[in-house]
């Protein structure tokens, strides 16, 4: 029994809100057809499909797992280390991305009276993150006699690799190339002429020699190995006689092959399948057999003005960073600048740039799981000094004031 | 199509109790349209899941939680403000005090009332309609009739 039904009321309030309907709208067809229609659709929904879509749902059901595996070894594997700098210091400096300043790894041995100033340069970790290579040597006339050698990442066991001379200290960049199993390393060494590159080792040994730069070459430089580690690309220095380019070889010593005129500083893609490089006009790409050379960043540059140089590419392979020094400004100074681009050359984006009076640099270097890139400038030295920014050029942050730097590399944080 | 056991007793409760299902779902909804459509697809999900209720309650209950589940996502759906609120403020009645009571109950309580006046159901109807226990029927409609009583002494007062 209701508990309202004392309230005379209520009934009437009830009918006043809502007024009693019609039913003459039932229709329990149009209930039974509401059935049907979705029962149709579930039964369409569970009919099975034909063997084919059924095979490449799992196909793309294996690809995603096997690509989330993948990722996630990627990631684990290619975590941030620390950033090496080399430059005109007597130390191997290392800083840690995300935690305090500066500190020396490996540094010269005590000075003695008459001799030169140490210079540790082109620091570059070995593939696993395990073991770094640098040059060492002390300048005092010339020829130069420096070193090649490698330490474990914290500096200890330094062990002298080979003699090289001037090890291609006279051109911008890295000049040591570790093979992707971190078992060789490729170098540039002068005869007291000419430099050419060499092979050695990583745990010592006699290096052989890869590539003869005789007469009509002033020198090879950068070697960098495929990512099979099959071949390696360097870059040769010509003569007006015989301009240089971008060489491949192969990592027997055979196979010579010049894939492209006139340009420097070249760097395989992640896939091995093509090789960056800067000339003339800026930033090209060319496959890795030469053919298919195609302008990234085509422009005119004045006199004076230096094109867009030093790509690297991310590690997955689909963005290039590069370095731009537009200029020239007041008193013939110039500005760096950082900038990003997809592969093909578009999306290209600028990440920094400096105030003027470029003095010296470091060409920006992809983090190992390519979400940050790292740099050096000086110009002013307030503002100058090793930088990293992440790859969408936000978060900029300068890691050290140390402004004395040619070269990075950045770490990959070795497994355990 | 095999119509499952249960369809003709559905079928039965949507013709004798059309009017009132509509009702209530007017009362929720607050527009004929759409108490209709949740009548209609109330019922509907009634038929398809009828292999589904398990007999414990009373079935009228059951497709009562049907439609009343279908009106109330038919007012969420639309955003309407309660419909005795809208009633309250359209300024074409001179409404009771009562019906600004009803007006101002909680929606449950406002549920129970209607289920309980328009539908005609039980407490254990009502509870499974409305997916709560028996006992939260009664004291949900015992707080009703005192909110609509103390209003209505008021008025008279």
């Amino acid at each position: 029994m209701s508990s309202f039904e004392w309230m005379p009321d209520l009934a009437a309030a009830l009918d006043e809100l809502v007024p009693v309907g019609d039913s003459s709208r039932a229709d329990w067809q149009d209930v039974v057809a509401r059935v049907d229609k979705r029962r149709l659709l579930q039964q369409r929904g569970r009919r099975r499909p034909h063997w084919s879509l059924r095979l490449a749902v799992v196909v793309a059901l294996l690809f995603l797992l096997l690509a989330g595996v993948a990722t996630a070894t990627y990631l684990l594997v290619r975590s941030n280390g620390d950033i090496a700098l080399g430059g005109d210091v007597g130390k191997l400096l290392v800083v840690d991305p995300n935690g305090p300043g500066l500190h020396a790894v490996a540094g010269c041995a005590a000075w003695h009276p008459g001799e030169g100033q140490c210079l540790v340069e082109q620091p570059a970790w070995s593939p696993d993150g395990t073991r770094v290579a640098f040059v060492r040597g002390r300048y005092g006339g010339m020829p130069l006699h420096f070193s090649l050698y490698v330490a474990a990442a914290d500096g200890t066991g330094v062990r002298r690799l080979a003699l090289c001379g001037e090890c291609g200290q006279f051109t911008v960049g890295q000049h040591l190339g570790w093979s992707p199993d971190g078992k060789w390393i490729a170098f540039s060494r002068d005869n007291g002429r000419q430099e050419s590159l060499w092979v050695t080792a990583a745990t010592g040994g006699t290096p052989r020699r890869l590539t003869e730069c005789l007469a009509a070459c002033r020198g090879d430089y950068k070697p960098g190995w495929s990512p099979d580690g099959r071949q390696l690309v360097f870059e040769r220095l010509g003569t007006t006689a015989k301009p240089g380019g971008i060489y491949t070889i192969r990592a027997d010593g055979s196979g010579l092959r010049l894939i492209a005129k006139g340009g420097q500083d070249p760097v395989w893609s992640p896939d091995g399948h093509r090789v960056a490089f800067d000339d003339s006009s800026g930033i090209e790409v060319v496959n890795r057999d030469g053919s298919h050379l195609r302008p990234l960043t085509p422009g005119r540059w004045r006199r004076g003005e230096i094109p867009p140089r030093d790509p690297a590419w991310s590690p997955d392979g689909r963005r290039l960073v590069y370095f731009a020094t537009p200029g020239p400004g007041p008193q013939e100074s110039f500005r760096a600048e950082v900038w990003t681009m997809n592969g093909d050359g578009s999306g290209r984006e600028r990440l920094y740039r400096s105030g003027w009076r470029l003095i010296y640099w470091a060409p920006p270097i992809w983090s190992p799981d390519g979400r940050m890139i790292a740099f050096s400038v000086a110009n002013d030295p307030a503002a100058g000094g090793t930088f990293v920014i992440n790859a969408d050029g936000t978060g900029l942050r300068r890691l050290s004031s140390f402004a004395f730097t040619e070269e990075l590399s950045w770490q990959t944080r070795p497994k355990g | 199509m095999d119509e499952p056991s249960l369809w003709p007793e559905i079928e039965s409760l949507y013709r004798a109790k059309f009017g009132q299902f509509e009702r209530v779902a007017r009362a929720i909804t607050g527009d004929r349209d759409s108490a209709l459509e949740a009548v209609q697809e109330g019922f509907a999900d009634a038929l398809r899941r009828s292999d589904q209720w398990t007999g414990r309650g009373p079935l009228e209950g059951w497709v009562w939680r049907c439609v009343v589940n279908r009106a109330r996502k038919a007012r969420r759906r639309a955003l309407l403000e309660p419909p005795v609120a809208q009633q309250r403020n359209d300024g074409d009645h001179d409404h009771s005090e009562l019906v600004v009571r009803m007006a101002a109950l909680p929606e449950r309580q406002r549920l129970v009332v209607f289920l309980r006046y328009f539908a005609d159901l039980e407490y254990r109807e009502i509870a499974e309609a409305l997916e709560i226990e028996t006992g939260t029927v009664s004291a949900t409609l015992h707080a009703a009739h005192d909110n609509l009583r103390a209003g209505h002494q008021e008025a008279l007062a």
